[in-house]
């Protein structure tokens, strides 16, 4: 794997983390806990930037397969990698999904599903192909394109907001499910997997991509409660298109929605492309491959069959990355190192 | 080289894709800016007043026809909108609608039927003003023709915002928001002498506020001059004074499970003729009249959730209950005449 920046490469993983957040993520929110959304979000973040940490010390800089086959052994290490790979393609095939229909739902009304998945099957292909290095620096300048399309947003809805909205403060008062709440974040999990090929950037890679992420994930979810009363706010699919939709602040700034079809394609064509990429990458490493590139047109063709075959049917995406990221991971790293701290001591006795 | 020639494959694959199934042309739109509902015999007739695109150019005389109004008689707006849709050469584009005015019979009857489609519509905006017309949408929007705007649309724009005096104004995410969290709304009342050959601006009058509750016009109210000085900056008329207030109102409530104490302390400026006293009479009347008539009038559903930290504990509350027997009180502290 070639060598990448650490500032580029942060780029890459918030580009990843608000992709959800531009589709469906506050809404899970919302669903779970009602006026309390924001205090969700931020517990969610809390809870990762706990469980990477402690990943992470127990990571070091050794590669996610050397921690496979310690952990697991030489054929449990092709199983986690398989399984790894399978939830990668799941993964993408999820994301494939919610952007084709978001995109058929407001922009390309008329145009057939297929039409929509195609696109993006062709473009996850193409950026797969060119590589990790062309994917990071393609983040690099949509990453704060997105990032300031989403404040414009923001802002233009200021008017909207009514501090009224984010009372009973504490909501339904219940955390329904751990996993619901991290699973936006979950794809940060992929960072372990490049994770000595990014130079600089120091110890903790996590923490950058992760705080950045999380301030644009909870200030939406604040704007959306603030702007859209409970249980109103459960009933829209897309609660940023809701937030641009409502932008009527001056002549000039009103009709922002045109504004979230451009964040969809930007983070829908990074998310997707990077995730067939990860997927390839994977396959190669697990199986020993010579070349990742041989792998790209199989993997892009099963997400796009898979996409058009399922259609909506693949919510499950989410809770399984989310239980892989922040359950699995996290437990594999802990008995790595428990293994690691056993040798040392039996070699020091 | 190989990753050039892959670039310049993506780029004629995008030149591909630019022939776009969505491809519609400016022409090809019958730009909608106002649908007028009502009842006929079983079904709704829906009256989609289009603009004239051809009357705003600079050879127009200003004196013509700046939209036109087609009829559609059918069940709901979809199959309205997909019948008139076969029947011109022009695709029914409902981007600059602008307002929806609905007959009284319908607006009894429930509006939220026809609200559902609009809001899913990804082309129609949550600002999209919504009213209750007291003689025939039909007519109202057929005979409309408003000589000092050219373009109509800005006339629904501003008719319903820009006065001078406070008017009632209801948008459709309002209205979907008071719909789904139970609270009431207010949507102005049109009327028109619908009697002329053409209704001009000072033909039709916004006077009365209908009130909305679950969707459905529940009461009508004549003088809302004490709504329109909580609501909004603008000054309103009552018997013969004028009043502006001068900061936001204060509310304090006081909640139990069986009873509700509203207090409402109004800083105002007035003219000479103000009756304080009667005022606040009047107005405590009003409020108490019009909870009955489940006028939420202060917002009392919304308001009080300060007052709770669980959901669940607020809809432990019958607030249908409380606000019908709910006991105001009304201050006024006049700070300054007005010059």
């Amino acid at each position: 794997m070639t060598n990448i920046n650490a500032r580029e490469t942060h780029w890459l993983f918030v580009m990843l983390i608000l992709s959800r957040i531009t589709l469906d993520a506050v809404s899970v929110f919302v669903k779970n806990s009602g006026t309390a959304a924001v205090i969700n979000s931020a517990f969610g973040f809390l809870i990762a930037f706990a469980l990477l940490f402690v990943t992470d010390r127990c990571f070091k800089r050794s590669s996610f397969d050397d921690v496979a086959r310690d952990v697991y052994g030489k054929f449990g290490q092709k199983i986690f990698g398989f399984v790894f790979f399978c939830i990668t393609l799941l993964n993408s095939v999820r994301r494939i999904t919610m952007f084709s229909d978001a995109i058929g739902d407001f922009v390309l009304t008329a145009s057939p599903y297929a039409f929509i998945l195609i696109i993006f099957a062709v473009c996850a292909f193409v950026t797969a192909l060119l590589g990790i290095e062309a994917l990071v620096r393609i983040s690099y300048i949509t990453g704060g394109v997105t990032v300031l399309l989403i404040g414009i947003i923001m802002a233009s809805s200021l008017v909207e907001v009514d501090i009224t909205n984010i009372y009973p403060v504490l909501g339904k008062g219940r955390i329904s499910n751990v996993f619901d709440m991290l699973y936006v974040y979950s794809d940060i999990v992929y960072l372990y997997y490049i994770k000595n090929s990014i130079s600089g950037g120091g110890n903790r890679t996590f923490v950058n991509p992760l705080v950045k992420s999380a301030v644009v994930v909870s200030l939406v979810t604040l704007f959306y409660t603030l702007c859209v009363p409970y249980p109103v706010s459960e009933k829209f699919s897309y609660p940023i298109y809701r937030l641009a939709s409502l932008s009527n602040t001056t002549v000039l700034i009103q009709r922002l929605d045109g504004i979230v079809f451009l964040i969809w394609i930007f983070s829908g064509f990074v998310s997707v492309g990077s995730l067939v990429y990860f997927a390839s990458q994977i396959f190669k490493d697990t199986f020993c491959l010579k070349d990742r590139k041989g792998t790209l047109p199989i993997i892009a063709f099963l997400v796009f069959v898979i996409a058009l075959i399922g259609g909506g049917k693949w919510n499950c995406a989410d809770g399984i990355i989310s239980a892989f990221a922040f359950g699995v991971l996290p437990a594999t790293a802990i008995i790595f190192k428990y293994k690691n701290r056993r040798k040392k001591c039996k070699k020091s006795l | 080289m190989q990753k050039i020639s892959l670039i310049l494959i993506v780029c004629v694959i995008c030149t591909l894709f630019s022939g776009c199934y969505d491809n519609e042309e400016i022409d090809t739109l019958a730009t909608v800016m106002a649908v007028g509902i009502e009842k006929q015999d079983k079904q709704k007739l829906y009256t989609f007043y289009i603009s004239d695109a051809g009357s705003f150019s600079s050879e127009s005389t200003g004196d013509g026809a700046k939209a036109k109004c087609f009829v559609q008689k059918a069940d709901d707006v979809e199959t309205a909108t997909q019948q008139l849709n076969k029947k011109i050469s022009k695709k029914l584009d409902f981007s600059h609608l602008s307002s929806i005015i609905f007959s009284e019979e319908i607006s009894k009857a429930g509006m939220n039927s026809d609200i559902v489609f609009f809001e899913k519509y990804a082309s129609v905006r949550p600002q999209t003003l919504l009213a209750i017309s007291s003689v025939s949408p039909t007519q109202y929007l057929e005979k409309l023709n408003p000589s000092l705007e050219v373009n109509p649309e800005k006339y629904f724009q501003k008719v319903f915002t820009d006065t001078e005096k406070y008017v009632t104004n209801l948008r459709l995410c309002d209205f979907t928001n008071a719909y789904y969290t139970n609270t009431t709304c207010l949507a102005p009342v049109i009327s028109a002498d619908i009697g002329r050959d053409k209704i001009e601006e000072t033909d039709s009058n916004i006077s009365q506020s209908a009130v909305i509750w679950k969707g459905k016009n529940v009461a009508t109210l004549d003088n809302n001059w004490f709504l329109g000085l909580m609501l909004s900056d603008k000054s309103v008329d009552y018997n013969g004074a004028e009043i502006e207030r001068t900061k936001k109102p204060k509310f304090d409530f006081k909640l139990s499970k069986s009873n509700l104490k509203v207090s409402i302390n109004l800083k105002v400026k007035t003219d000479d003729g103000f009756d304080k006293k009667s005022a606040e009479k009047d107005a405590e009347n009003f409020l108490t009249e019009s909870a009955r008539n489940m006028l939420d009038a202060v917002n009392v559903r919304k308001a009080v959730k300060r007052l709770f930290l669980l959901q669940k504990k607020y809809e432990e509350y019958n607030f249908d209950e409380l606000i019908k027997n709910a006991k105001f009180n009304v201050k006024f502290s006049v700070v300054s005449e007005r010059s």
